[in-house]
């Protein structure tokens, strides 16, 4: 039978090995624990992403909501459009009013009645410049 | 100023909207407060993973200390 032979190898400073072996071993538990700490925080930040979401859902359905109790905005435009078209409507006729209007006697009547018409058009304009 | 015609709104769907207003404005309140939990949270997990790799290069040193003694030539 084949003899064997033992070799030993020597250690030159055994105690500081030795430490550094055990340390090495807390330190690989300490990363356990650390890790499963981390672990622990992602899944808290999971589940704050979680409710995050569900608040951002809960908001898209309220804003909805809101929208259907108040008035669209195309009914707004339709009512602005609709005073612009009478505002309109109310110059076309004084106009017409102006053009048909038979000339005065009295110079001072003229003047008078073409100044209220005229501060009367600026009031309209200024009314259809405020709707546009 | 842009001068608009006055819109009515019924005084039910009004009191909807307020409430609806309110209803915003509260969850609103809540995805702040988890925003800063939110915050939190990451800066601790940051903090941690700095510490973890803190506590790695300190094995990985005592390792190669190791390495280096048990088979040294």
């Amino acid at each position: 039978m084949k003899e064997q032979t033992t070799f030993y190898v020597s250690l030159k400073d055994p105690v500081e090995i030795r430490k550094n072996i055990l340390e090495s071993s807390k330190g690989i538990i300490q990363l356990l624990q650390r890790y499963d700490h981390i672990v622990e925080l992602k899944n808290n930040r999971l589940h704050k992403i979680a409710e995050l979401r569900k608040i951002a859902k809960e908001l898209a359905r309220l804003a909805g909501q809101l929208k259907m109790a108040l008035p669209s905005v195309d009914s707004i435009e339709r009512e602005s459009k609709r005073e612009a078209s009478k505002v309109e409507k109310e110059i076309k006729t004084k106009q017409k009013e102006i053009k048909e209007k038979p000339k005065p006697v009295l110079e001072n009547r003229k003047t008078s009645e073409l100044k209220k018409l005229e501060s009367e058009l600026l009031e309209i304009e200024n009314k259809l410049k405020n709707l546009s | 100023m842009k001068e608009t015609a006055p819109i009515f709104v019924k005084i039910e769907e009004y009191k909807d909207a307020l409430e609806t207003v309110n209803a915003i404005k509260l969850k609103l309140t809540e995805a702040r407060d988890i925003l800063t939990e939110l915050s939190a949270l990451k800066a601790e997990e940051d903090s941690e993973i700095e510490s973890w790799k803190a506590e790695m290069e300190d094995v990985e040193k005592r390792m190669s200390y190791i390495d280096s003694t048990l088979f040294e030539e």
